[in-house]
């Protein structure tokens, strides 16, 4: 099977090849559910002990690398600690929690944490699992067999747990651009398109060689607030920011109607959250008011405008440049003036983590209230340092929550924070299309990313393979 | 039996269903042809409004530069504007990618994207009075796409040109949206024979591919349209044959070609099920005339074969065969009158019976009166005389021969009458046919002398030798050589000849005489049948009889006036008579 990716070529760890050669090639010890809870994948069963300090793993007993080596607790332990000494750079921040890893049985391992940390769990399945001093070798249904700039090879794991995958060769090829890809795909060069953008769904939907799957992404768009800049440190502002932007319509004309409103950074689905938070409505009338009120009048000079600032934008990536204009235009309808400043991916991250902005649009993850902590707690080494703390204390909360109950309150309560304090507008929730030469079937669910059974995936017409 | 009933059933049919399968062959004919010019015409129309819609299309993208020309350049505006307007226009009108403004230097001004990509094409600066569409070109993905630029009429803040990048995605919805039909698409072609835009989601890859993977046959139509030679045209497609027409866009502007294709097959269905139906409905009507003419037919004929079989039936002999006929119509008359005829033959029959009985008991009664009279008579005289000269013994001994002499014809008479109703005791011995021959015609010479006939053998150069009675075939040989004398006038001929044809002998016996009439020839071999005036006419009838129970034939040729010939044909025998055998 042939797989284009049409990503900018500075590609972030959300986007682009990197994360499909990974979705192919490793896995995480637990399997994160649409609705923020977890089921087992490597791990076939956890627990915590009366003090939530200790978490004991139980691993499965099948499970081999892409080297022969089979996973067992010693060399869970291993990884573990490995993964806790980089959290940062994994991704998984509640392991600087883990304060020891041990393995007291063959097949058990039990974590040790500093505090009680409600994200531990969660990260569990974020974390990805790799051979100790290996970025490659992982336990995934492919092994990684070439990378280069071009793109990558994959073949089939014969050992892999679940059964060896029916398809036996993938080739993944990047593309200079969406479209790119996509007319790749048109002309039959590749069967599979990793992400069909927002605007071509369609016409790969109505093509009858392809088949369109589509899911919802825990990835939300924020137009994130640099508190420090002068007029965006008005909690006022960033409130009538939110009430002038049409979310709707910004889904609709912005996103070409693939994706839904959001109003926070927690997955809509997310078992904590609460549907009876308050969110923010669409309503220009009250963001005029509120800026007037606020002392922002509209003004008299050569662009008459209640205030301004600029706001960094991908540059090379065409799914946020329509967005963009819109969030420009609707903002301007009520007297604010933004400034677009086309950023490349690779400096967008570094201006974040600077501080160096007004406001930026861009992606982030959400479906696990952990990534919510990393984005938006004013952490010394947070992912963004837009100056905020109005949540922090909250964020800790939830954090040191014990039990279901008490992240639900601290969920509520983060809402009631970001409401009354909103560090970005929240303007909607993701979705991803791929597309699949109709010469395979791949099992597809509804709301599902196929990508996570693409060890079943065969081609039609072939049985299906013997599982192991 | 059966050819009347075919012919009948077949006379039914073409005369009742000739003429329809003959409409119905030149509807169909003509529906065919007439469907197919509608459906091209059709067709026509279709490529025709698309074309209008296409070029509508470009002209609004066109009308929208204007407008943002328009808008741009009336009032001056400062950047900050012109770039807000051009963002309201890419939001708005989704067809353009991006919309720039572009000074006189060919420097963007304004632009609605993030940073433009867009130039002033070349070829638009040459011809500045109209609105530019620049040809069709392939970008980095290999997808059509074109550039619409447009001059302002007044350059105000520096702006001279807005230009528009159109996205052709759009214009792929409005042929998407085209429809022929179920599986008849629209296609747009570029100058250059790119495929532009194709409504058949199977054909749409096309458009990205490098190759643009296309029949000939579809190229070539395309060409052969632009150069005027074709506007319409059938070709083979994945197995079936689709037909095409096309259209120009109105005015040439852009010089694009939109082509509407159908399969044949859904293009003339509904001819096909009109012609189905009439096929249908033909072949129903023949067989439902076929289906009465057989009916009806056979209750027709059936009475007359069996008028037939009665007639046959009274043809072999059986006088009392009628034939019973039902319905009401003239058939059942012909059987009344048949049966009526039958009944009157039988009548007919019955008197003619009775005639000849008469006539042959008169005949039979004459000729004994004629061959008995004279002996009886000449017995009865003598009788008379005896017994005056009874005292005569020389007369007593005349009278003696006399008696026994008119007895033996008396006993000749009786014996022949007896002859006739059984077969003649023959003895079968090998003889020599020309002496049996020869000897009869010495014997008949006294006899022809007296006539005044010559007679005359001609007999066969070698012996021939059948299986016969000498004394019966002498009679045969004597009755045939007297016929002939007493039919011949003095002064004629009577030959008797022997022939030998291969395994067969024949005498033929042949005279000058006055012959037989042709309407009694047959007749001649028949008893009591005599031309004579006198006797019972049973001599050639014994002669047939005597020939036949030896095993051979005799037959007679006539000629009145001139002659009659006789001839006896018997089977050559190898044997060989007991004193020749011995000898």
């Amino acid at each position: 099977m042939r797989i284009g990716n049409g990503t900018p070529a500075g590609e972030t760890g959300a986007t682009g090849i990197r994360s499909l050669i990974a979705a192919l090639t490793s896995e995480t010890w637990l399997t994160g559910r649409p609705d923020g809870t977890q089921s087992e994948r490597l791990v076939k069963d956890w627990q915590y002990d009366g003090s939530r300090t200790v978490l004991h793993l139980k691993l499965r007993d099948d499970v081999y690398f892409h080297d022969g080596t089979k996973l067992d607790a010693a060399l869970a332990v291993k990884i573990l600690t490995g993964t806790a000494e980089h959290a940062a750079d994994e991704g998984v921040r509640s392991f600087e929690s883990i304060k020891a890893v041990s393995a007291p049985g063959a097949d058990s391992v039990d974590v040790t944490l500093s505090e009680p940390n409600a994200f531990v769990v969660p990260d569990l399945s974020i974390a990805t699992v790799r051979a100790p001093g290996s970025t490659t070798i992982g336990t995934g249904p492919y092994v990684l067999a070439r990378r280069d700039d071009q793109g990558a090879q994959l073949s089939a794991f014969p050992k892999y747990y679940r059964g060896q995958p029916s398809i036996t060769e993938i080739t993944l090829t990047n593309y200079r651009t969406q479209r790119n890809a996509w007319a790749a795909l048109m002309r039959s060069d590749i069967d599979m398109l990793y992400e069909v953008s927002r605007d071509a769904v369609d016409f790969v939907a109505a093509d009858t060689t392809v088949h369109t799957y589509t899911a919802p992404r825990p990835y939300y768009i924020p137009l994130v607030f640099n508190v420090r800049n002068r007029v965006l440190a008005n909690p006022e502002v960033r409130k009538a920011i939110n009430e002038a932007l049409d979310k709707d319509a910004l889904v609709r004309d912005g996103m070409n109607g693939k994706g839904r409103p959001a109003d926070g950074p927690i997955w809509p689905e997310h078992w904590a959250r609460s549907q009876s938070s308050p969110t923010f409505h669409y309503d220009p009338d009250a963001a005029r008011r509120r800026l007037d009120a606020a002392g922002f009048k509209v003004g008299k000079g050569d662009a008459p405008s209640r205030l301004s600032f600029n706001c960094i934008v991908f540059a090379d990536d065409s799914r946020f440049e329509r967005l963009a204009v819109l969030v420009q235009k609707q903002l301007a309808d009520v007297g604010i003036d933004v400034h677009l400043e086309p950023v490349k991916t690779q400096a967008i991250v570094a201006r974040l983590q600077a501080g160096d902005f007004d406001a930026a649009l861009f992606e982030m993850y959400g479906r696990s209230v952990s990534y919510a902590y990393d984005f938006w707690h004013s952490r010394k080494d947070a992912r963004l340092n837009t100056g905020y703390t109005s949540a922090d204390a909250v964020f800790d909360r939830i954090r040191r929550s014990k039990s279901q109950d008490e992240m639900r309150a601290g969920v509520a309560e983060l809402a009631r924070v970001l409401y009354e304090d909103p560090p970005a507008a929240f303007i909607a929730w993701q979705q991803a299309s791929r597309a699949v030469s109709a010469r395979f079937d791949v099992g597809a669910e509804r709301d599902r990313d196929i990508l996570s059974n693409v060890w079943q995936w065969r081609m039609v017409g072939s049985s299906t393979q013997t599982s192991r | 039996m059966r050819r009347i009933t075919s012919r009948f059933v077949l006379l039914i049919a073409t005369a009742a269903v000739l003429p329809l399968v003959v409409y119905g062959a030149v509807s169909i004919r003509s529906l065919e042809k007439g469907t197919y010019a509608s459906v091209l015409e059709g067709n026509t129309k279709v490529a025709k409004q698309v074309a209008e819609q296409v070029a509508m299309y470009v002209q609004y993208n066109e009308r929208i530069l204007h407008s943002v020309g328009a808008e741009l350049s009336s009032t001056a505006l400062s950047p900050w504007q012109q770039d807000r307007i051009l963002k309201d226009y890419v939001l708005q009108f989704p067809e353009f990618h991006e919309i720039t403004l572009f000074n006189e230097a060919g420097a963007a001004v304004a632009t609605s994207a993030l940073e433009t990509r867009l130039t002033i094409p070349a070829d638009a600066q040459q011809h500045p009075e109209k609105e530019y569409i620049a040809p069709l070109k392939v970008d980095d993905d290999y997808l059509p796409t074109t550039t619409i630029a447009v001059r302002l009429p007044r350059s105000q803040q520096g702006a001279a040109w807005v230009v528009g990048e159109i996205s052709l995605e759009q214009l792929w919805r409005m042929i998407d949206r085209i429809r022929v039909g179920d599986r008849g698409y629209a296609s747009i072609v570029g100058e250059d024979k790119r495929l532009i835009a194709h409504g058949n989601p199977d054909e749409k890859s096309h458009i990205a591919d490098t190759e643009q993977s296309r029949s000939k046959d579809e190229l070539a139509f395309a060409a052969d349209f632009l150069a005027g030679k074709n506007t319409s045209t059938e070709y083979g497609e994945n197995g079936r044959v689709i037909l095409a027409v096309a259209s120009r866009l109105p005015g040439n502007e852009p010089p694009w070609l939109v082509v509407v294709e159908q399969p044949k097959d859904e293009a003339l269905a509904a001819a096909a099920r009109i012609q189905n139906l009439l096929l249908a409905a033909i072949f129903l009507a023949l067989l439902i005339t076929v289906v009465i003419g057989t009916f009806w037919g056979r209750s027709f004929i059936r009475r007359i074969f069996a008028l037939t079989r009665v007639t046959r039936s009274i043809a072999d002999g059986h006088l009392d065969a009628r034939v019973a006929l039902s319905g009401n119509d003239e058939i059942r008359e012909l059987g009344d009158a048949f049966n009526s005829m039958a009944d009157k033959l039988v009548e007919l029959q019955d008197n003619i019976r009775k005639q000849e009985r008469q006539v042959m008991f008169g005949r039979i009664a004459a000729g004994l009166v004629h061959d008995l009279s004279h002996p009886i008579q000449n017995i009865g005289n003598s009788c008379k005389l005896i017994l005056k000269m009874w005292e005569d013994s020389e007369y007593r001994d005349t009278f003696r021969r006399m008696v026994e002499r008119e007895m033996q014809v008396v006993k000749r008479v009786l014996e022949d009458l007896q002859n006739i109703a059984k077969p003649i005791p023959l003895e079968r011995f090998p003889i020599e046919l020309n002496r049996t021959v020869f000897e009869a015609v010495e014997s008949m010479q006294p006899l022809a002398e007296t006539a005044g006939i010559t007679l005359k053998a001609e007999l066969a150069a070698e012996p021939l030798y059948i299986e016969g009675d000498v004394f019966a075939l002498g009679r045969v040989y004597r009755n045939l050589v007297v016929n002939a004398i007493q039919a011949t006038a003095p002064g004629g001929l009577v030959i008797a000849a022997t022939e030998a044809h291969g395994d067969r002998i024949q005498v033929r016996v042949y005279d000058t005489g006055c012959g037989i009439p042709a309407d009694r020839l047959q007749a001649v071999f028949e008893d009591f049948v005599t031309t004579k005036r006198r006797g019972l006419g049973l001599g050639l009838a014994i002669t047939r009889k005597i020939v036949e129970q030896l095993g051979g034939q005799i037959s007679v040729a006539s000629e009145v006036g001139k002659g009659t010939t006789f001839v006896v044909e018997f089977p050559r025998t190898s044997a060989r008579p007991m004193a020749q055998a011995a000898g």
